[in-house]
C-alpha cells in the first residue's frame, strides 16, 4: 500500500499547478522537495483530504496570508514552494498537529544553530 | 532509489555550520517536528519525491484514460475532439494544444512515433523514455512494427491491425488501451492506477487488477 506512490501523487491544476520545466517537475533546491513530500505524505496518512490542502494553497496563492508561526521573513516575490510551504504550516496549526509556539521555537533553534540536524 | 540524494537535510558534523535561510529553516523545522511525531518518515518523502519526478506526468494521461474509461459521454467527447476533451481535465497547454486520443479495440491497436524528432506530449505523459527518442525506434516502428512491439514483450493476434501514428510540432497522441476485464465497480483513481505510460504510447499493456505493483 504504501509503497504504490505512484498511485497517490495528486494533481494540482490552475492557478496551483505544478512549477515544471519542459513538461518535467522541477524543484530549484532540496528544501522545495521535502516541503513537497511531506505535504502528500502526510495526506496520504490520512491528515487531511487533498482538497484542503488545495484550497489552502489557492488562498495563499490569491492573497498572501498566513499565520503568525508559519510567516518567513517577507520574499519580495515569494515563490510557489515558499506558498506551499506557508499553507502547510497553517493547516498543521489548524489541525493540531504542530502548536505555534513550538514551530516558533523548532525554527529559531535552526537558525541559530542551536539544532543543526532534521533527524 | 538505490542512490539517496546527496542534498536531502542533515548536516553532519564534518560539514562546517553556516545559518540556513529563513525557508530553509522552517522546512526543516516541519520535517524535524513531523518525524518526531511519528507523522512523516526520511525514506517516505525521499520516495514521493522520486515517484512525483518520475511518475507524475504519466498520471495525468491515466487519468484521461480512466474518464475514458468509465463515462461514456466523456469518451464521446474525447473521440469528437480529443484536445478539448483533455483540457476539461485541466490539462492544457505545453505541447499538448492538438491531441488525438487513439482506441484501441479487440481488432486495432494504435502506436505512435516521432519519426523525425522527439514531440511527446509532456503534460499528459511526462518525462519521454530513452528508447522513445531512440533512432532503432523511430525508424523500425513504421516498417516493422510487430516486431518492435515483439521487443517490448507485446504480442497481438494477428488478426489485429496494427495502426503506427506519426506525431509533429503540431498534432501529439495518446493512445486509449482497452478496460482491463475484472474492473466493474473500480473508482476512476483505482482504474487509472492500472494505466502505465507504455500503454498510452501503445508500447504496453496496462497493469491487470490485482496484481501487485512491481
Amino acid at each position: 500500500m504504501s509503497n504504490d506512490s505512484r498511485a497517490t501523487i495528486p494533481t494540482m491544476d490552475g492557478v496551483v499547478a505544478y512549477p515544471r520545466k519542459n513538461g518535467e517537475p522541477v524543484f530549484d533546491a532540496p528544501w522545495q522537495s521535502r516541503a513537497f513530500g511531506m505535504v502528500v505524505n502526510l495526506h496520504t496518512q490520512g491528515a487531511y483530504p487533498w482538497d484542503e490542502f488545495k484550497q489552502r494553497l489557492i488562498q495563499h496563492v490569491a492573497q498572501g496570508d498566513r499565520a503568525a508561526a508559519c510567516a518567513a521573513a517577507p520574499a519580495a516575490n515569494p515563490g510557489y514552494y515558499d506558498q506551499w510551504v506557508a499553507a502547510f504550516c497553517d493547516l498543521l496549526i489548524d489541525k493540531h498537529l504542530i502548536s505555534p509556539d513550538e514551530m516558533d521555537q523548532r525554527v529559531n533553534d535552526f537558525k541559530t544553530g542551536v539544532r543543526q540536524q532534521v533527524y | 532509489m538505490a542512490e539517496r540524494p546527496h542534498d536531502h537535510d542533515h548536516d553532519h558534523d564534518d560539514h562546517p555550520w553556516t545559518p540556513p535561510s529563513d525557508i530553509e529553516a522552517r522546512v526543516r523545522a516541519l520535517e524535524s517536528l513531523l518525524v518526531e511525531k511519528g507523522l512523516t518518515t526520511h525514506d517516505a518523502i525521499d520516495t514521493l519525491i522520486s515517484a512525483f519526478e518520475n511518475d507524475l506526468g504519466p498520471m495525468h494521461g491515466a487519468r484521461v484514460v480512466a474518464k475514458a474509461w468509465s463515462d461514456p459521454a466523456y469518451r464521446q467527447r474525447l473521440e469528437a475532439d480529443g484536445t478539448n476533451a483533455i483540457a476539461e481535465l485541466g490539462y492544457r497547454g505545453l505541447q499538448t494544444e492538438h491531441v488525438k486520443a487513439l482506441f484501441n479495440s479487440a481488432t486495432d491497436h494504435h502506436m505512435w512515433v516521432c519519426t523525425l524528432c522527439s514531440c511527446y506530449p509532456w503534460t499528459l505523459l511526462g518525462i519521454p523514455p530513452v528508447w522513445f527518442k531512440s533512432a532503432p525506434y523511430r525508424s523500425r516502428v513504421v516498417s516493422h512494427p510487430r516486431e518492435v512491439l515483439a521487443d517490448f514483450g507485446v504480442t497481438l493476434d494477428p488478426t489485429v491491425k496494427v495502426h503506427v501514428w506519426d506525431t509533429s510540432a503540431e498534432q501529439r497522441y495518446i493512445v486509449i488501451p482497452e478496460r482491463p476485464d475484472g474492473t466493474q465497480g473500480f473508482t476512476e483513481e483505482q482504474l487509472a492506477a492500472l494505466v502505465t505510460r507504455d500503454s498510452m504510447i501503445g508500447t504496453g499493456f496496462v497493469k491487470r487488477p490485482g496484481a501487485t505493483d512491481e
